[in-house]
């Protein structure tokens, strides 16, 4: 009964971007008179235009056309102007992308898989190269939780598919590669200030400079602190003995975070650490309903140390090593007095990690048609610690202390067969100490049949090791599985990329990615508990078209559409959260040039089935910022509106939730204020 | 993250969440796109370059921005309607049409000239020297046999300036900026103005035994 409207949604949407084209054809008689504007221009100005190259889908730079996946690039300018708040905000509109959140984690569904609870194990967060995925739920952080402010961000690279060839594993889906600001980017001192609804402040004070004998340097600190909605109702508690079903002032959120960049020579020092604190209003995991107390803590941080140089004759070295560090402290409150115990006890559920690894890269230009990349990278996880206790009385009901190691070794080769033909082919084996060793390949065609237009033919294996939460989290309701297996996925993936006159860019993709032995948690029938098994198979196929046009200094603007099938053969596992249509629409444009613009996106999801077999309901949200940059000197100030048709929606929940789906934040805002001294 | 899942109680109420249709704020976005849209292109600032092709026209710009911004020696020309040559080696990455537009400019007095040579010739008569990265294997011998003369060399390759090049225009991200190698450009007697080295990264001449 939901369709109907969803076509009719879609149909607007499509007629809009017609619309879009239609009304640039009388410019396109125009095209080349106004080349010579490139040259009147300044050196700051070129210095802004954007020539759209990208590092992360092979590790070292290239064209986004000569990429051996489908990509997309998000600029600092682009968060600015849209007031991106979080990366989850950044991922909401990213084609093919959507992100869902049970008021303390997010939760990124692609390509039609977004199981809930699955905490995005199935992408690779990079942070400058640096993975940000955790050691015992291989999870990432997208929220108010991840340790990186999006003001230090110079860009987000978004690469669709499993990258594994040259990427540890869990890049089963997508790799998602935050480059941040060089030290020169935020010369001397900077500060920002926000408020937003809900009691939410946030401030950020930087330090970057260039010395003169080379010496790059910059240091962030962040805070954040949100009081969160005052109340919140929640229909499964909606009785006298649960307030109504009404949660009053647990939804509260605090962050702090610092970051420190040192490049010098060939050496770069990153450090990086963040701490958040989270109520939780869900009464999740049968706790009890709306009192405070029920929150976690995620810290995570790392120091990074690379080398990269180019050695000469063709050759480039590049070497990471890094120690990282995640806490997760999440702390429950039970009432026991049913079986006759205290009415308050506070349950602590932790995972503790720490791990270091050592990554080399070599890459050789053989030849003015080929280039071959070789890395090794070996990564110790010394501690993945996890428990679970009442504190008082103290009753412990689980520990397990583990640690494992990871070794791996890839290759990839870069071929130009012809002037118009790129062959791209990867090999990587990885050996876990947890299942045993996994070998596999990957192969990309690229194609440039015409100048504007490029097709590329992608295949790649993948497969996601399990995490150490589901192999051996053995808390009561649990039970471990020390004999998971590694999950896998072929990818297969056709792109067509067409660039227009007039700054027009149309991708189309259609891709087929069958999933085996999916880990997936279910409710063990004869005891009770809820395990994960390799539960059976899931293949995700679908549609993607994406349109868009940038003009250097101009308008910037989006609209995509994605169909996309999730479909486990013979019902072995419940598709959830998993819209069958997106559709996405974003754009940016200058009202006064370079210092005023206006934005506004715009998502779209059809239905999603919930984990109770019902469905959470089709919505539209829609955002608008306006956002000033110098109209005096040295000062940024932005004023978001968000769900601005205060668009009523909820995303479905996971497992441990009492609640099926949770609704989500209608209309608020958020004013920004940024100087730089 | 997670913590003790509790056995899960009968949630599976016939509840159903279904939103509305609300097509008054369906149009109202939309109205928002159209006149976003409309509004955007009522404004001149077409810069017709598709993003595949920006990077070498972008490029190019930066070379005819160079020469408003450096002051070669006055024995550099013989006449004030001397053209100032621009010279490129090897493999020519920029399109005809841009680099005729270049042609059409001036630089004070002077007309613009642009060559092409084979990294063999000889380059005396270039006031500006420009390496394509196709040609990097080249450069540093380039750059010592320009060594002496008032040659603006410059570069897109990792390292050239730190090897004696004057500018390197490089991209990072998905923007360029350049470096400029200040007594290198001493060296060849030519002068920077403040105004174009404010958004220069400064590099300097790396030791020779570190550079293979």
């Amino acid at each position: 009964m939901d369709t109907w409207p969803a076509v009719h949604r879609a149909i607007i949407l499509v007629v809009l971007s017609l619309l879009l084209l239609l009304n640039s054809t009388p410019a396109l008689a125009q095209g080349k008179t106004a080349t010579p504007n490139l040259f009147d221009k300044s050196l700051e100005d070129l210095m802004s235009i954007q020539i759209g190259t990208v590092y992360g889908a092979s590790g070292f730079k290239q064209k986004v056309t000569e990429a051996p996946a489908s990509v997309t690039i998000i600029t600092s300018e682009e968060i600015q102007e849209h007031g991106y708040r979080t990366l989850a905000d950044i991922l909401r509109n990213v084609r093919g992308f959507y992100v869902s959140y049970d008021r303390n984690y997010n939760y990124v569904g692609v390509r039609g898989f977004g199981l809930p609870g699955q905490y995005n194990n199935a992408i690779t967060l990079l942070v400058d190269g640096h993975r940000l995925n955790d050691d015992i739920y291989d999870g990432l952080l997208l929220g108010t939780d991840l340790p990186i402010d999006l003001d230090l961000i110079d860009r987000v690279e978004v690469i669709r598919g499993p990258n594994s060839s040259l990427y540890v594993a869990s890049a089963f889906l997508g790799v998602i590669n935050i480059i941040t600001k060089p030290g020169r980017a935020l010369t001397n001192v900077s500060v920002a200030a926000e408020a937003a609804s809900y009691g939410t402040y946030q401030g950020r004070a930087s330090y970057g400079k260039q010395f003169g004998n080379g010496l790059e340097l910059l240091l962030s600190s962040s805070f954040y602190d949100s009081h969160g909605q005052g109340q919140l109702f929640f229909k499964e508690f909606d009785s006298p003995a649960t307030n109504n079903g009404i949660a009053v002032n647990v939804d509260d959120d605090e962050f702090h975070q610092f970051f420190a960049n040192a490049s010098w020579g060939h050496f770069t020092l990153q450090g990086v650490f963040g701490s958040r604190d989270k109520g939780i209003p869900t009464a999740s995991f049968g706790t009890v309903f709306n009192v405070t107390g029920t929150h976690t803590i995620d810290a995570r941080g790392y120091l990074d140390l690379r080398y990269d140089r180019t050695l000469g004759l063709g050759w480039s070295l590049s070497n990471r090593t890094y120690y990282d560090l995640y806490d997760n402290d999440g702390t429950y409150m039970y009432d026991y007095s049913d079986s006759g115990g205290p009415s308050r006890v506070s349950n602590e559920n932790f995972a503790h990690g720490k791990w270091w690894g050592d990554e080399v890269t070599l890459s050789e230009q053989i030849s003015e048609t080929q280039r071959l990349s070789v890395g090794s990278e070996y990564r110790d996880n010394f501690q993945q610690d996890q428990g679970n206790y009442d504190q008082q009385p103290f009753v412990q009901y689980f520990t397990s202390s583990q640690s494992s190691n990871v070794f791996s070794v890839y290759a990839q080769d870069e071929i130009h067969l012809r002037k118009d033909l790129l062959l791209n082919l990867g090999l990587r084996y990885d050996y876990y100490s947890t299942f045993g060793g996994t070998t596999n390949p990957r192969a990309a065609l690229i194609y440039n049949p015409w100048a504007k237009t490029t097709l590329k033919f992608l295949y790649g294996q993948s497969f996601r090791a399990p995490n150490m939460f589901e192999l051996f989290y053995d808390a009561p309701g649990n039970e471990a599985n020390p004999s998971l297996r590694p999950e896998t996925v072929k990818t297969m993936e056709l792109v067509w990329e067409q660039y227009f006159a007039n700054h027009f860019q149309m991708t189309v993709s259609g891709f087929y990615y069958p999933i085996r032995s999916l880990i997936s948690e279910r409710v063990d029938l004869a005891t009770g508990n809820a395990v994960f098994t390799n539960a059976g198979s899931l293949d995700l196929r679908g549609l993607e078209l994406g349109l868009s046009r940038s003009v250097a200094g101009g308008l910037e603007g989006t609209v995509s559409y994605t169909f996309q099938d999730a479909i486990s053969p013979k019902n072995q596992i419940p598709v959830t959260n998993s819209p069958k249509h997106l559709i996405q629409a974003s754009f940016s444009v200058p009202v006064i040039k370079q210092k005023v613009f206006a934005s506004m996106n715009l998502q779209y999801l059809s239905k999603r089935e919930t984990l109770a077999g019902q469905y959470s309901g089709a919505y539209t949200t829609t955002n608008f910022t306006l956002f000033s940059r110098n109209v005096i000197k040295g000062w940024e100030v932005s004023a978001g509106l968000y769900n601005a048709f205060n668009q009523k929606f909820a995303d479905p929940g996971g497992n441990g939730l009492a609640e099926d789906v949770l609704f989500q934040d209608g209309r608020n805002c958020r004013v920004k204020v940024g100087y730089r001294f | 993250m997670n913590t003790r899942l509790q056995k899960r109680g009968d949630r599976a109420s016939d509840w159903r969440f279904v939103s509305k249709v609300d097509w008054r704020r369906i149009r109202r976005a939309s109205f928002f796109v159209i006149a976003c849209w409309l509004f955007s292109n009522a404004s001149p600032r077409a810069l017709p370059l598709d993003e595949e092709s920006v990077e070498y026209p972008v490029k190019l710009a930066f070379l005819y921005n160079f020469t408003k911004f450096v002051d070669w020696p006055p024995n550099s020309y013989h006449s004030p309607d001397t053209p100032l040559v621009i010279c490129i080696v090897g493999h020519d990455p920029f399109s005809p049409d841009i680099e005729g537009e270049l042609r059409s400019r001036t630089v004070g007095s002077h007309p613009i000239e642009v060559r092409t040579l084979r990294p063999s010739d000889i380059m005396s008569v270039c006031h500006m020297v420009f390496v394509p990265a196709t040609e990097k294997d080249d450069a540093a011998r380039i750059v010592s046999i320009l060594n002496g003369s008032s040659t603006l060399t410059v570069g897109e390759s990792e390292g050239f300036a730190v090897r004696g090049g004057i500018i390197n225009l490089m991209a990072e991200g998905n923007k360029l900026h350049f470096e400029v190698n200040l007594l290198a450009a001493d060296r060849a007697g030519l002068k920077i103005s403040a105004k174009m080295l404010a958004l220069a990264r400064i590099v300097h001449d790396e030791t020779p035994s570190t550079g293979n």
